[in-house]
């Protein structure tokens, strides 16, 4: 099997519940061996999507395949894929080691062969020593490995988890993070993650489906869907934003004359936008340049603003400034070696523009 | 702050003192003073007298008694059973019902105590009597050709059995399936279990708390509730709780009865102990 090779494919999948649309028709291809990561407010349908997938529902349309095949009617004890839910629901009734072989026991596999594959996998997840404990005597972090051990003990296809970590304290949650990430390389299982985290999104994923009110908003590598948002809702889901409006006035290929908060300047944009078009710019505030003068001349425009605050935050430093048209936008820079530059106190006159060809132009109201 | 502490604590005596009081008053004594009688002999002018003996014990040892209470247990593990089956998946479906729909069901199980049980089960002679209800219908719609005979069978008195017991079975069923987490269920198909296999390995251990209550509220019961062989049995059926019926009113013998009683008792406390063990058994993993 080959990396590109699509192992489950959601193929004009709806679902509603009574007269309620969880999901409006959607296509979606999942590559055998990625991480690919779905992420959305709560109540946008992702979970619906995982469900559909374990098995747990049937769509209201569409076609759902694993490995080639039409799963649409086939029970979830039947289907090759096993999740990782976000309460673990583990049995409380059985030791860890009983509820790791659990899979194993349904699927007949022969004793000898359970005892090694889940000793094997109790290794690899450090839960040796708590093979006899019951669930309610495991912490939380001890309890998301018993989840992942009986998931993945049993070899599926591809691995459905349900905000695993949304339980998990910050720092455990991190730590975490980077083991799943090495955990997929390791068995080279098709892993399918859900989360309303964009950062948790982004630290794991090869690839993410930005998802809003049972839509599909973006796919896209993490990077793709952080610098080329493709509308305003991306834009502000994934990471900070400001927002700037403007009007194009007239189109050059790349170039793109324009009106930005009343000052005339230079964009470049991809999309296809036409003269007289209103517009979004959008700048994330690494994207954002703070002066204490504008330098005179060029295409660049310069907003002037009064800064309101400053926060410090290790290695950046936040800028909130207060533009003279109304606006308010952060900036944040990174320490270097001229950090007298960046010392900026409030109510300082500043002068606001961005690092050339950054800026993402969307059509307004998109 | 000193005198509210004194209030509290004299509340705390009030309240765990008074139940105390009434558990010694009409449960301790009463017991006590069974298990005295049964340890009498019995009176030529008086019910009880002296001396002291295991005579009574004795007499539980006769084969009449052993039948009358092999009969007893052989009609109540019946009715256990039959609960059971009926109330477990009556429980399920209630417990799995929208929240919103539930109340009304649960009121339509708890509604039978607002009438006494004995009028009840006088209300059971009507419908299984000769020219009863059930015949009438039967006959009616012509399933039947005649009229079946099941009043004053032992048949009448496990259906009476089973109508008076089957809400103590369904309530404590009830209580422990709400409880159960269907996720559990999800993460049992998850992997790889069909539904038949999920109901064993997870739904019936998890749900077992439950099942022995409901066991226990319907089993005991069932050696006890005397009135019900004596209005739908005839005289034919008896169980233990007939028997010791008997002894106090009928054959006069106030320690045999006693004795009886206390075998009861015995029984009853030695289930009431494995079903502890039945429902901690994780209590007593995490011990050892």
């Amino acid at each position: 099997m080959d990396g590109h090779e699509a192992i489950v494919r959601l193929s004009g999948v709806a679902k509603s519940f009574g007269d309620q649309n969880v999901l409006e028709p959607l296509s979606l291809v999942v590559r055998n061996g990625e991480f690919l990561t779905i992420l959305g407010p709560s109540g946008c349908g992702k979970t619906t999507i995982l469900r559909l997938i374990a098995g747990f529902e049937t769509p209201s349309s569409g076609d759902v395949f694993i490995a080639g095949e039409r799963v649409n009617n086939v029970p979830p004890n039947r289907r090759r894929v096993n999740t990782v839910f976000q309460s673990y629901a583990l049995f409380p009734h059985m030791t860890v080691a009983e509820n790791v072989a659990f899979g194993l026991r349904m699927a007949r596999v022969p004793r000898p062969e359970q005892e090694a594959r889940v000793a094997e996998v109790l290794r690899m997840a450090g839960l040796e020593n708590l093979a006899g404990r019951r669930p309610r005597q495991l912490s939380g972090g001890q309890q998301q490995r018993v989840a992942i051990a009986r998931a993945v003990v049993n070899r599926p296809l591809v691995l459905l988890l349900d905000e695993p970590l949304s339980a998990l304290d910050v720092q455990l949650r991190k730590q975490m993070r980077s083991e799943l990430k090495h955990l997929q390389r390791q068995l080279g299982i098709t892993f399918i993650f859900v989360t309303h985290d964009q950062e948790e999104a982004f630290a794991m994923s090869d690839r993410v489906v930005v998802m809003s009110d049972g839509r599909i908003e973006q796919t896209g590598a993490p990077a793709e869907v952080y610098e080329e948002p493709v509308n305003l809702y991306v834009a502000r889901f994934v990471g900070e934003t400001n927002i700037l409006d403007g009007r194009i006035l007239a189109r050059d290929n790349g170039q793109v004359a324009a009106v930005v908060e009343g000052v005339p300047c230079a964009l470049s944009s991809r999309r296809d936008v036409a003269p007289g078009d209103a517009v979004k710019v959008i700048l994330r505030p690494e994207d954002l340049l703070v002066e204490r003068s504008a330098p005179e001349g060029g295409k660049v425009l310069w907003l002037p603003g009064t800064v309101e605050e400053t926060v410090y935050k290790g290695t950046t430093y936040d800028i909130a400034v207060n533009l003279d048209v109304g606006k308010r936008v952060v900036a944040t820079e990174f320490f270097d070696e001229d950090a007298e530059k960046i010392a900026f106190a409030p109510g300082e006159r500043v002068f606001v523009s961005w690092i050339q060809g950054w800026e993402v132009v969307l059509p307004d109201g998109g | 702050m000193a005198a509210r502490t004194s209030d509290r604590s004299l509340f705390r005596t009030l309240a765990v003192g008074g139940v105390m009081a009434w558990l010694l008053v009409f449960v301790a004594a009463p017991n006590l003073l069974v298990l005295g009688a049964s340890l009498a002999s019995r009176g030529e002018s008086e019910f009880l007298a002296l001396p002291v003996s295991l005579d009574s014990y004795g007499k539980l040892l006769s084969p009449l008694f052993a039948g009358v209470f092999l009969d007893s247990f052989v009609l109540a593990a019946g009715a256990t059973l039959f609960c059971l089956l009926l109330g477990y998946p009556f429980a399920y479906i209630l417990a799995r019902l929208p929240k919103a729909r539930r109340p009304l069901l649960l009121l339509l199980v708890i509604i039978p105590f607002w009438t006494n049980s004995l009028i009840r089960t006088y209300a059971l002679v009507f419908i299984l009597k000769t020219e009863g209800l059930l015949n009438a219908a039967l006959l009616g719609l012509g399933l039947l050709s005649e009229p079946l005979s099941l009043l004053y069978t032992e048949t009448a008195v496990f259906v009476g059995l089973t109508y008076t017991l089957l809400p103590f079975m369904i309530l404590p069923l009830y209580a422990s399936i709400e409880k159960l987490d269907p996720r559990l269920l999800e993460a049992a198909r998850d992997l790889g279990a069909d539904r038949l296999r999920v109901f064993w390995r997870i739904t019936v251990p998890l749900t077992a708390p439950g099942i022995a209550a409901g066991c226990m509220l319907v089993f005991l019961p069932s050696f006890c509730l005397f009135y019900i062989p004596d209005i739908l049995g005839g005289a034919k059926t008896l169980l233990v709780g007939n028997f010791i019926k008997n002894q106090f009113l009928a054959a006069r013998d106030w320690p045999l009865g006693s004795a009886a009683s206390v075998l009861l008792t015995a029984v009853m406390a030695l289930l009431a102990v494995l079903r502890l063990r039945l429902s901690h058994p994780a209590g007593e993993e995490a011990r050892r």
